[in-house]
């Protein structure tokens, strides 16, 4: 154990007397006179249902969170009355603006709204009857490989963040426990897919290990965020509107199409998470632009990375024998997902003029 | 930045003859060459989609994974090829034995949080709540019980959360279930905040004795004790009180949350029963270090027991602050409460540690109680 209170409850005589009192119908209710602010929070839209933006109210709301949190450190919900002696739960991220993004509730009810079903939404059958060659069903199960390593690092990142946050920012921790479900949904189909393909699971490789290990390794949270929300995600997005666009099978469609759904809002939320953050503290933008700089000099070795860059190939010409031929539309795949990337850092506030992406695609057009 | 690649591609030659062999078309495809025997998987049961287990073939299958995994230090999922060992960064995993943190069915139990999703915001009828007269006593020591709720349940996301990255990737069935259980019980902090918030009243005083405990579970010295104190213990409680909420419900609009949260907290309470029955089966000499750390765990848990909620859930139980009310009231949270101890310890036997019966302070506490409101 642990933890130890310093006073022992179970021991302590007067608390076991006032429990007892209750019993033997000696109540105070003392806690139904409590001056609280009282609202009657009820669905804007009934179609819609109770979203977190009707509860949006006094007190209660996130509005009402100070940009630097003092007065709770403990696990008691926003708004409720707090005793004296509640302890500290040991949170270090207590400023509204390390973490928070305006749409972050807004994400929550969307990611709950558009949950599906991993085992039951793609049509596996489909995967049974592959209708595809060996070759390229190995190019696929690679990429779905790497795509099940990166999912599972965009879930590793709230976890590592999330139990350290102030529980006051409780919309958004909430919407990094969706995150964390999303990935692991992510991770979970992405497996399923490279196994059921029949030719199994890829390769690890040390490339996208690295740029993994800078993702989520950042210092901080804002850095763990700028590189796992707009660039992996946006890789990630990338990859899948590929496969879906180079697989003919049904599953593969799906499987990108809910995919593409599900990192999207975690881009959103990425970026709004920027802009928030360079609102209230415009000076850090330049420690996060060159930390989003590192990260992707990561993502350039995994792009230029034989196997990542041959497997890309093989998926867009569809077989072995012509991938050489796929060369060049491999690289406008890189360009466009580059030019996103590079619109994502401006909108943001994260712009680089030495961003290494870019570098390394004007290298490849040379 | 506290990590940096191991290769800076801005000068480096090798990567500028890479980039060189790219725009020449030299592709290697070495790696098709060294790929896996095939494997053929087939759907068990179509109804159900492709699940967990119907990919649990060779490399692939959690059986054929050793008990303590010393060649992956990445991400790489169960059944890659992986990187040479020199080759591989290390990512720090420090949970790296089945034992630390594997269930029996947590693969079912994986597949099941999938299919039973629901949504706060539309499967709760809160438009209904206009159709029923809550008096307003019991609309209040309803609004209590969900501060303590909505307290109480994020500790189910942090715990998890603090220790998912641990995990060693082979373990992805585990990690995953731990996702669900973190939406699941964000999802459990959201409705009893809506619901507190939904009806003329608000959130009310939160619990000193509560959050000592949720300290005590969140600073767990292991994955595994932390487990045993968040699922079988704190859940198992808050379980049974789910249960009762025949009696606490002041309208069908909460009976509804109440089912809902139920198959949830149903599923968790599972999941860390496999888990500490796994360990049991598999990790005997921890037994003692598990047991004493219970030992202080049941102390800290009778901190949820505050008067606040105590006197809510009479109020609930009773419906109403009349003598008679309360008479009733306390006949209701006598009940129950004797019937969270039982199951309890009825979970615990199921899970190996018939010896918390004897061993646990909870009986003490409870027949000094007994002893006290019975002494008049």
């Amino acid at each position: 154990m642990a933890y130890y209170a310093r006073d022992d409850f179970f021991n302590d005589p007067e608390i076991l007397e006032r429990s007892v009192a209750i019993l033997k119908g000696h109540t105070s209710f003392d806690w139904m006179k409590l001056e609280i602010e009282k609202v009657k929070c009820r669905p804007s839209d009934p179609r819609r249902g109770l979203t977190f933006q009707d509860t949006n109210v006094g007190s209660y709301g996130w509005d009402a969170i100070p940009e630097k949190i003092r007065h709770n450190y403990s696990m008691a919900p926003r708004g409720a009355v707090l005793p004296q002696g509640l302890p500290h739960l040991g949170y270090d991220i207590n400023r509204k603006s390390e973490v928070w993004s305006e749409n972050a509730p807004a994400l929550y009810e969307e990611s709950k709204s558009r949950h599906w079903i991993p085992s039951r939404r793609v049509p596996w059958e489909a995967v049974e009857v592959l209708g595809h060659g060996d070759d390229f069903e190995r190019g696929l199960a690679q990429l779905y490989t790497d795509l099940t390593m990166m999912a599972t690092a965009l879930g590793d990142v709230p976890s590592k963040w999330v139990w350290r946050i102030n529980q006051e920012l409780l919309e958004l921790k909430m919407w990094q426990c969706a995150q964390m479900f999303d990935a692991a949904q992510l991770g979970d189909v992405f497996r399923k897919r490279a196994i059921a393909g029949g030719t199994g699971l890829g390769r690890d490789h040390a490339a996208l290990g690295q740029l993994l290990k800078c993702v989520l390794d950042s210092g901080t949270y804002p850095c763990a965020s700028v590189s796992a929300h707009i660039l992996l995600c946006g890789l990630m997005q990338t990859m899948l509107r590929h496969i879906g666009s180079s697989s003919a099978n049904a599953a593969d469609q799906t499987i990108a199409c809910f995919g593409v759904q599900d990192v999207s809002r975690s881009l959103a939320y990425g970026i709004g998470h920027m802009k928030n953050l360079l609102t209230v503290r415009p000076h850090e933008a330049t420690s996060l632009a060159d930390h989003l700089d590192e990260v992707e000099n990561a993502a350039v070795g995994l792009m230029a990375e034989p196997i990542f860059f041959s497997a890309l190939a093989l998926v867009t010409a569809g077989s072995r024998e012509k991938a050489e031929q796929a060369l060049p539309r491999v690289c406008d795949l890189y360009r466009q997902f580059v030019s996103e990337h590079q619109q994502r850092r401006a909108a943001a506030g994260v712009a680089s003029d030495a961003s290494p992406l870019t570098g390394f695609v004007r290298e490849l057009g040379a | 930045m506290s990590y940096y690649g191991s290769t800076d591609y801005s000068y480096n030659s090798d990567f500028n003859l890479r980039i060189r062999d790219i725009k020449k078309g030299n592709l290697d495809f070495s790696w098709l060459d060294d790929a896996r025997d095939k494997v053929e998987i087939r759907r068990s049961d179509p109804r159900r989609g492709l699940m967990l287990a119907d990919c649990e073939v060779g490399p692939y299958a959690i059986e054929n994974t050793p008990e303590i995994v010393r060649e992956n230090r990445g991400l790489a999922p169960r059944g890659a090829i992986l990187a040479a060992g020199s080759d591989q960064p290390d990512l720090g995993p420090t949970l790296n034995r089945k034992s630390d943190v594997w269930g029996y069915r947590v693969q079912r139990y994986w597949e099941e949080a999938m299919s039973r999703q629901w949504n706060v915001t539309t499967d709760v009828p809160w438009q209904d709540l206009d159709k029923y007269q809550i008096p307003d006593e019991l609309e209040i020591a309803f609004c209590q019980l969900c501060t303590l709720l909505s307290e109480v349940e994020m500790i189910a996301t942090d715990l998890p959360a603090k220790w998912s990255h641990h995990m060693n990737s082979y373990f992805q069935d585990v990690k995953a279930f731990i996702a669900t259980q973190c939406i699941d019980e964000a999802r459990h902090a959201e409705v009893f905040r809506k619901r507190a918030l939904a009806n003329g009243v608000g959130l009310l005083r939160a619990s000193v004795r509560g959050e000592h405990a949720l300290k005590g579970i969140l600073e767990a010295d292991s994955y595994s004790e932390g487990s045993v104190f968040l699922h079988v213990l704190g859940e198992g409680f808050i379980l049974t009180l789910f249960r009762s909420s025949e009696f606490i419900s002041p309208s069908p609009v909460e009976q509804r949350m109440f089912q809902l949260v139920m198959q949830d907290e149903a599923r968790h309470v599972s999941y860390g029963l496999q888990h500490l029955k796994y360990l049991m089966d598999n990790c005997e000499e921890i037994r003692p270090q598990i047991n004493g750390f219970l030992d202080e765990a049941e102390r800290h848990l009778t901190g949820l027991f505050n008067p606040d909620q105590l006197e809510s859930m009479i109020v609930l139980g009773g419906k109403g602050t009349s003598p008679d009310c309360i008479r009733r009231g306390i006949e209701v949270v006598g009940a129950f409460q004797g019937k969270q101890i039982t199951e309890y310890f009825h979970r615990a036997e199921r899970a190996g540690l018939p010896e918390r019966r004897e061993r646990s302070p909870l009986l003490e506490l409870q027949q000094r109680m007994l002893a006290m409101v019975g002494g008049g």
